[in-house]
């Protein structure tokens, strides 16, 4: 088990930009990047796109990976130079232990 | 789904304008080319035969003609009706399909049977099938004025205009009538004839052998060919003369030694008489089959104009009739109507709304919505006529309700949404799924109701079933604008914020507070208010006179006269030049009096020669001296004193519907079936008499008892035989002297001029001189007709009629001041007990009669059907039994207003005003439906039961009254239209607007208290 050093790096994007984002990550790092879809209702629509606003719904991608803290500000660059269409949100968690039970 | 469409547009709110302004655009060119008529297009599939049999009686006609094809005809598939007419000279069979038959379908069936039985026709029968018509196919009827002899001017119209008229797209024949048929004429003298041992049919048979020119083939001249052509067609009446019938004896014998050749006419069997001032005349366009009258006319007037450039100096054409007038009153009456309604709408919209940018949205859904459903009209090949147009009208103030209950919504919300930071769009977007529900639910239920009138049948289905279409295709039209442009206008020009209730519902809404307190207060005085309410409703419905359809004005009058029919065409022709010059003398309005007395030429309309329709032109209403009844008074007042004449006044269309209809004209017509001829005489005579008596009766005729003078040589076949005269040798020289028998053509360039052999006229005109004839028998021997022949004055039936092979006997009755079905049952109670039918002898009652028990009946049947079908939608909005009946409920207390209103009006039960309560009848479960599932929605936050009916009700009292005075006001122009097309709208809009008050009243103040009292369970109640 260890964990030292290492963060998760969450950024939350709009689904029609998962694959510019994913790309430019992939482009960067080889450990596993996770994708999870989710609903926002909320009632921040600055990242909206027309059919979020007018549906009140947000249809968001989370990407998850697991980094060396140090190489964040290079993947969050990244995608951020990426060819998106919508905003991103990103945000980094210490990662205070992690391992594999067979 | 449909949450998704709003979503949709609000996402592509661009492209969703840009879709809106090309579907705009489609619409409005579909309106340019959209065929346009007065009517629709009411004809059945309907085949006629029309066979012209020279010189014979309609005995004759019937037994020989009629029987033969009427064998061959009864059990054609799809076949609805065959009614047939024996007239002299003309059997006229008619057969009706089931409505969708193709016809061409049916012609073809029609037209292989008869190609099997016209081989055993007798040789003189000519004809076959008329062209495909119907009653609104008469479009444009013109005449030929100028220096012209008779003769020159139905030349021109046989051969110069007719050819290029034919051409114009649409036309389907022109019909030509009146003058003389130009015809070599070969009189031969009897005694000429004798001496030279001829007879006719050798003059025959030696004309139609010596007229021909013909081709022998190529003949070798050295490399070339010659072509060899043999010359012997007759050029003129010289060659005529020249013509060599036989040799004998080293003598020839021409035609010209035993006859006298000229230039004459073909028998006429009608004729044409214009203002008194002589004869005419007369071209009559014949539109095909579901053309476009419009694009016909258009057609016609311009090749017109291109022939009249080239026609002899001072001859012109004079247009009598014009169907696009008509077509431009009628529809123009309906534009100005919708016009006016938009306006009127609008003007509510602003008042209700208190905000213009909402009514401007929601009055913009207005002519979208016309445009789209004249997308949909062009695609299912409707045409823009007064019905159609009529539906549109009918529909104005329901096309707005879905755009009103979205724009109120947005609006409600948007002032609501103060210090909310949702974006624009989903607050707009919300506002919009929270009624796609009702607005859906609604514009279904207002659809279904329409739904029965396509089940109509006969004339009255296809008058109505357009109504219903183009009502159906607005309702969908509009819903898909609420659903799409409605929010993404509301979304670009609505403002947020509250902008407080409109003027009219502060003034409004303290009242009714007041009012429904009071109701609440005083539930029992309500319920016998209510329940007296229907009692009068009863009183009235018992009152009300019950007819089919109204009459609509067509602007032009025809008087059909009825004379002696022992009169002959000269003396029929002119007491018709008599009556002209009488009405017009008497009757400043008039402008032009064309008369067609007798048979056409097609024999679209075979008439006798003492049958005259009398087409009436008249000056622009602007300057009549009252309305249209008093300038047909006036003209009946004329020609009252006239002796000989029986008078009855129809319109061009509407005597060819009813003609169409029944094969007989008039607003009754009784058929009475039998074998004998003389006992139909007698029961007609007598139920002509009664009908007569029976107050409403205008005009009742018939036929039945009409005879006509024959002069019958009764053949002595020992004397016959004695001679060596076979008896049809013997009448083919009878019809020779006094009809003529054809004998070839010549062809004059393009025209071909007849070829006729006929007696002298003094022969033609002079009875004695007739039974005096000399005919040279087959054995060469010279007899007198009166020696082969005793010879009798006797009497013989005018015309014989046949339905489905029965002989009957018609009597036709026109019905004024009085209601159709009233009289009717009075009359029939009348006939029942005075006039006796022996064994055998059947009565039919029909006509315009027959069309309204039929539509009644069908209604009926069908209404309750419709009203399942609104209650299953109702109960899936609901979700509640009690709340669906309860909505229920509320249709006979709207159906309070509309008939005390058409009672109060003095209108009938028509056809139109039961389309009216079909209208009233979604109106009212609308109003209901948004009325109790508010009460719902107010019981389901968790209200008390009475203090969500009456909080509910005083809510719901803005879109109740808004969709309720928007549809009565915008029906208000069908109310004061005059235009013609307008009498047919107009019982509608009374009973609507009449309706809406009482269902409106009740719906605001009766449903609460219904509700209360009985809307939920008790178990429901107490929850």
């Amino acid at each position: 088990m260890s964990g030292e050093g290492t963060v998760l790096l969450s950024i939350a994007c709009a689904s029609g930009d998962r694959d510019a984002i994913v790309e430019a990550l992939r482009a960067r790092v080889r450990c596993p990047i996770h994708l999870r879809a989710e609903a926002v209702h909320g009632l921040d629509f600055s990242d909206a796109g027309t059919a979020e606003r007018v549906t009140g719904a947000l249809d968001r991608l989370a990407i998850e990976l697991v980094v060396p803290a140090d190489a964040v500000t290079a993947l969050v660059e990244a995608a951020g130079a990426s060819r998106r269409r919508l905003p991103m949100r990103w945000r980094v968690t210490p990662v205070l232990a992690s391992g594999r039970v067979a | 789904m449909l949450r998704s469409l709003v979503a949709w547009s609000l996402t592509y709110r661009l492209l969703v304008l840009a879709l809106m302004l090309v579907m705009a655009g489609l619409g409005a060119w579909a309106f340019i080319k959209l065929p346009v008529d007065a009517y629709p297009d009411i004809a059945q599939t309907q085949v006629k035969i029309i066979l012209k049999a020279p010189g014979m009686t309609p005995e004759e006609v019937e037994t020989r003609v009629i029987a033969p094809i009427e064998m061959e005809m009864l059990g054609l598939p799809r076949q609805a009706i065959l009614r047939s007419t024996a007239k002299y000279a003309i059997a006229d069979i008619t057969i009706d399909f089931t409505d969708g038959t193709d016809i061409y379908w049916a012609r073809q069936q029609v037209g292989e049977r008869l190609a099997g039985v016209m081989a055993d026709m007798p040789a003189s029968v000519s004809g076959g099938l008329a062209p495909i018509s119907t009653p609104l196919s008469e479009m444009f009827m013109f005449t030929i004025e100028g220096p012209l002899s008779l003769a020159e001017k139905r030349t021109l119209l046989d051969w110069t205009i007719r050819p290029a008229l034919r051409t114009v797209p649409g036309v389907a024949d022109v019909n030509a009538l009146g003058g003389h048929v130009r015809s070599f004429e070969v009189r031969p003298d009897p005694v000429a004839l004798a001496a030279a041992k001829l007879s006719v049919g050798d003059l025959r048979d030696a004309i139609e052998r010596g007229n021909r020119n013909d081709g022998a083939g190529r003949l070798g001249a050295g490399d070339e060919v010659l072509i060899v052509r043999a010359v012997g067609a007759v050029r003129d009446a010289d060659d005529l003369r020249q013509m060599v019938v036989t040799a004998r004896d080293g003598r020839i014998v021409r035609i010209g030694d035993v006859a006298e050749v000229g230039i004459g006419s073909l028998t006429r069997y009608g004729g044409v008489t214009k203002n008194g001032a002589g004869e005419a005349v007369e071209g009559l366009v014949i539109g095909l089959r579901g053309a476009d009258a419009r694009a016909i006319v258009d057609g016609v007037r311009q090749r017109l104009g291109e022939l009249e450039r080239d026609m002899p100096k001072g001859t012109t054409l004079h247009i009598f009739y014009d169907r696009s007038d008509l077509i431009e009153r009628a529809v123009g009456t309906v534009e100005e109507a919708l016009l006016e309604a938009t306006i009127l709408v609008v003007v509510l919209l602003i008042l209700f709304l208190g905000d213009w940018r909402a009514a401007a949205i929601v009055a913009a859904t207005l002519p979208m919505a016309a445009l789209l459903t004249f997308l949909f009209m062009r695609g299912m090949g409707l045409s823009a006529n007064l019905m159609s147009l009529g539906g549109l009208a009918i529909a104005i103030g329901m096309l707005v309700d879905g755009a009103v209950v979205v724009v109120e919504n947005v609006v409600e919300r948007l002032g609501r949404a103060h210090g909310e930071d949702a974006p624009r769009l989903n607050l707009v977007f919300r506002a919009t799924s929270e009624v796609i529900v009702p607005v859906t639910a609604g514009l279904i239920i207002i659809a279904l109701v329409f739904l029965p009138l396509l089940s109509l049948e006969g004339l009255e289905g296809k008058l109505f079933a357009p109504v219903a279409l183009t009502i159906m295709f607005a309702l969908a039209g509009s819903l898909l604008l609420a659903l799409t442009l409605v929010p993404v206008l509301a979304s670009y020009g609505l403002r947020s914020g509250d902008h407080g209730e409109p003027w009219i519902m502060r003034k409004l809404s303290p009242r009714y507070h007041a009012l429904l307190a009071g109701a609440f207060a005083r539930s029992r005085l309500v319920y016998g208010c209510a329940a007296a309410a229907l009692v009068v409703a009863g009183l009235a419905y018992g009152a009300v006179g019950k007819t089919f359809m109204p009459t609509m004005d067509e602007g032009s009058v025809v008087v059909q006269v009825t004379k002696l029919p022992t009169l002959g065409l000269d003396r029929s022709l002119a007491v018709d030049e008599a009556v002209q010059r009488a009405i017009i003398k008497a009757v400043p309005e008039v402008t032009n009096v064309i008369a067609r007395t007798g048979t056409d030429e097609i024999g679209l309309d075979p008439m006798g020669l003492n049958e005259t329709d009398m087409f009436i032109t008249l000056k622009p209403q602007g300057e009549w001296r009252g309305d249209r009844d008093f300038v047909v008074e006036a003209i009946r007042k004329a020609i009252d004193g006239l002796p000989g004449i029986v008078p009855t006044f129809t319109q061009p269309i509407e005597m060819r519907v009813s003609e169409m209809l029944t094969g007989a004209r008039g607003d009754l017509a009784v058929k009475i079936f039998g074998p004998d001829l003389a006992t139909l005489a007698d029961l007609a005579r007598r139920v002509q008499a009664v009908l007569q008596a029976t107050p409403g009766a205008a005009e009742v005729t018939t036929v039945a008892n009409d005879r006509v003078d024959y002069l019958q040589l009764d053949v002595d076949r020992a004397a016959a035989g004695r001679f060596g005269m076979p008896v049809d040798t013997f009448e083919d020289a009878l019809r020779a002297q006094v009809e003529g028998l054809p004998a070839g053509i010549v062809a004059e360039g393009q025209r071909r001029v007849p070829i006729l052999i006929r007696g002298e006229a003094d022969v033609r005109n002079d009875a004695q001189r007739f039974a005096d004839l000399q005919l040279m028998t087959p054995a060469g021997q010279i007899v007198r007709a009166s020696d082969l022949a005793r010879l009798e004055r006797t009497e013989g039936p005018v015309r014989l009629d046949h339905e489905n092979g029965s002989r009957y006997a018609l009597v036709q009755a026109f019905v004024s001041g009085r209601d159709l079905v009233g009289y009717v049952d009075d009359a029939r109670g009348r006939v029942s007990a005075e006039v006796p039918l022996p064994q055998g002898y059947s009565l039919v009652w029909g006509g315009q009669f027959e069309n309204q028990q039929r539509a009644a009946a069908r209604l009926m049947l069908v209404i309750p059907v419709a009203l399942l079908l609104i209650f299953f939608v109702l109960y899936a909005t609901l979700g509640s039994l009690r709340g669906s009946l309860l909505i229920l409920a509320n249709i006979p207390f709207a159906a309070v207003g509309g008939i005390v209103s058409l009672w109060i009006s003095g209108d009938y039960l028509s056809v139109p005003a039961s389309v009216g309560f079909i209208a009233l009848l979604g109106i009212a479960v609308l109003n209901g439906l948004v009325l109790v599932s508010y009460f719902r929605q107010l019981r389901g936050e968790g209200r008390p039961l009475a203090e969500a009916v009456r909080v509910g009700a005083e809510r719901r009292l803005r879109p109740v009254m808004m969709t309720a005075s928007i549809t009565a006001f915008g029906l208000v122009p069908l109310l004061f239209a005059t235009g013609p097309g307008s009498e047919i709208q107009k019982p509608l809009a009374i009973v609507v607007i009449g309706g809406l008050v009482t269902s409106t009243l009740l719906t605001l103040i009766l449903l609460p208290i219904l509700y209360e009292r009985f809307g939920e369970s008790r178990a429901e109640a107490t929850a």
